[in-house]
């Protein structure tokens, strides 16, 4: 689902998910929702970004745009997708 | 994504959608209101999992101002209690949970008064809920079996109420596949379907909406050569032409036509725009014996080597429709360019390139809907194809005048009742070229306000010796002291030019002039579409120097009917 332009996100590594300039909470959703079932489609693994257990080494995986990439290329290594 | 989404899509007024729902519908709020389709929404906020409440409470928040439309979407098991108890396979007694879905149903019919219409999604369960199995439609038992029987209750409750209509969900589910449901997004943010469902119901949501408006398109126009049948006539002869048979193409495209024959049972026009010799194009159709339209089927046609949107805006015009009525289909990108270009108004869906995909993408146009099918609807193209054979006959006559005489014209003026009123409904919210005010009413908005002391309506229905034209005009009178003022003067487009708005403007003058007041006025109010209206008026005899758009007619005069008409009245009921 596409956001009105004046709540798009900028296309930057450090351009925050949560807090102040990110998503609402049903954004969030929408975003781990959407890029789950994408990642699904493209690679054919299923990958779970909402794990409670996420933040491993103290970064949140949804602290921004570059963290959530790290995290997502991380889960792949680990389910093979990559 | 909370709070009020205004929305465009086009310069008409903004309509207020309150979606009340058991689940979060925000994805769905939004999509509805920015995604295009003729019509300008704005979505209401509304809290979820609060649907009887906020039912109940015309207090609350969402209810001011008053919404255009309510969409109620609630999930089986959350509005009724003994249906979550047979999901957890618990026995049920059918008629406990069906007397769940009359209050329910009660609780909707409630609200009407509030909104002008009610739209209701269909209960549906995620696919992944196999039920029973193999038992799951066995009747009393199973819960496929219990949905539908809980649905169709809900659709008899119901029907007598002319605002509400159900939506099919399942469709909707049927769309979007496995992406119908996702349990993250449930569990995260209470989402009780994908977004892709979301998509197809605001489609749906918005056809309604188009519909209830009256922006029903009416004539479906199609090219021939690789549309209506495979191969170019011109080249290879009716014989040589792609068509039924032992052929998947052939097959595909006769199943197109049955498509589009299907549609004039809707009410919906058909008409040909093709660059062809004329004569070549009507032999095929005539002869082809794999040909499902015949040229009975089609309204008009234009079918000659001029540019195609030329040719179509004449054959509109022809037809006494607007632009705005038009879907243009046609193979060549090339041609579609061209229409959308030079005639903006017409829609012109993407077809595909290939044939056997033709009928799916008929079925899947929702701009034919409607709120009602008459019986008018259903004889719409014979009526067209009466005035095609009464329009050679003029050819042979010749003044108008002259001809409209030979035409031996009937009206029929009966008083607005429950026979006539779906058709008056529709012909106030659909015409838009001979229509005073373009008021637009539901059926019971409009039977209240005739109800009412010194209000009055009436229909005329028009006939001549080739045929029925069905009910073709609606007039509204409000009684004054001194004046009595036309408030509805609308004439089916196709009735237009055959002295039915004499007939009626005379009949509100003399139902004046026997009530004893001394004038009759209108008050024309000009849109884009209703100028044939003012022409009318303008050579009508009224009087003028009033306030501007004000047409007045003194009861003294003699506003006799047209020489060329036979007036049918009811004593007791007409003017």
């Amino acid at each position: 689902m596409t956001l009105p332009p004046e709540r798009w996100l900028s296309k930057e590594l450090d351009t925050p998910l949560m807090g102040a300039g990110g998503l609402d909470s049903l954004g969030i959703v929408n975003l781990i929702v959407s890029l789950e079932e994408h990642v699904e489609m493209t690679f054919g693994v299923s990958v779970n970004l909402a794990d409670q257990r996420t933040p491993r080494d103290g970064a949140n995986p949804l602290d921004s745009l570059g963290a959530l990439g790290d995290h997502m290329e991380s889960l792949l290594r680990e389910q093979g997708g990559l | 994504m909370s709070g009020q989404v205004p929305v465009t899509g086009s310069a008409g007024p903004v309509l207020r959608v309150l979606t009340l729902s058991d689940f979060n519908a925000d994805n769905f709020r939004s999509i509805m209101a920015h995604a295009t389709g003729g019509l300008a929404l704005e979505s209401v906020p509304a809290p979820f999992g609060q649907v009887e409440s906020l039912l109940l409470d015309e207090e609350a928040e969402c209810w001011s101002p008053a919404p255009d439309c309510l969409v109620v979407w609630t999930r089986p098991h959350g509005v009724i209690r003994q249906f979550e108890e047979a999901l957890a396979f618990e026995p049920f007694d059918v008629d406990g949970v069906l007397s769940e879905v009359d209050v329910f149903a009660s609780l909707l019919t409630s609200v009407v008064g509030r909104v002008r219409t009610l739209l209701v999604p269909t209960w549906t369960l995620p696919g992944h809920e196999r039920g029973l199995g193999v038992l799951d439609h066995r009747r009393g038992l199973g819960l496929a079996d219990l949905l539908a029987r809980m649905n169709q209750r809900l659709s008899e409750r119901l029907a007598d109420v002319p605002a509400a209509f159900l939506l099919d969900s399942l469709r909707w589910l049927q769309a979007a596949g496995p992406r119908g449901y996702n349990p993250k997004a449930w569990y995260m943010g209470r989402m009780a379907f994908g977004n892709e469902v979301f998509v197809a119901a605001a489609a749906d949501v918005r056809a309604a909406l188009r519909a209830v408006a009256g922006m029903a398109r009416k004539l479906v126009v199609v090219d021939l050569d690789e549309t209506l049948w495979g191969g170019v006539v011109g080249d290879v002869g009716w014989e040589g032409l792609v068509l039924g048979g032992h052929d998947p193409e052939g097959e595909a495209l006769a199943d197109f036509q049955k498509g589009l024959k299907a549609l004039t049972n809707r009410g919906v026009l058909l008409g040909i725009v093709s660059k062809n010799t004329e004569e070549v194009a009507l032999e095929a159709i005539r002869n082809h014996p794999e040909m499902v339209l015949g040229l009975d089927d089609f309204a008009g046609w234009r079918i000659d080597w001029s540019d195609k949107a030329q040719n179509l805006a004449d054959l509109v015009e022809d037809l006494n429709l607007g632009l705005q009525s038009v879907v243009f289909i046609d193979d060549n990108p090339a041609e579609r360019a061209r229409v959308r270009e030079a005639l903006p108004e017409v829609f012109v869906p993407d077809w595909p390139s290939d044939k056997s995909q033709y009928r799916v993408a008929l079925s899947r146009l929702d701009c034919f809907d409607t709120v009602v099918v008459t019986e008018e609807d259903r004889q719409r193209t014979t009526l067209y194809v009466e005035e095609r054979h009464r329009r050679a006959g003029h050819r042979q006559v010749g003044s108008l005048d002259e001809w409209l005489g030979t035409l031996d014209i009937r009206i029929s003026v009966e008083l607005l009742n429950g026979a006539n009123l779906a058709r008056a409904a529709q012909l106030l919210n659909k015409t838009n070229q001979m229509n005073l005010s373009t008021r637009r009413m539901t059926e019971s908005e409009l039977m209240e306000w005739a109800s009412r002391s010194g209000h009055h309506s009436w229909t005329l229905r028009a006939s001549d010796r080739f045929g029925d034209l069905g009910i073709v005009g609606l007039l509204s009178i409000e009684d004054g002291r001194e004046t009595f003022r036309v408030v509805d003067f609308v004439l089916s487009c196709r009735a237009m030019g055959r002295k039915v708005e004499e007939t009626m403007l005379a009949l509100a003058i003399r139902h004046g002039g026997e009530s004893g007041v001394q004038t009759v006025d209108a008050r024309y109010l000009p849109t884009a579409k209703n100028l044939p209206c003012e022409t009318f008026l303008n050579r009508s005899g009224a009087l003028r120097g009033g306030e501007p758009n004000l047409y007045q007619w003194k009861t003294d005069r003699a506003y006799t009917f047209p020489p060329q008409v036979t007036v049918i009245t009811d004593e007791e009921t007409s003017p």
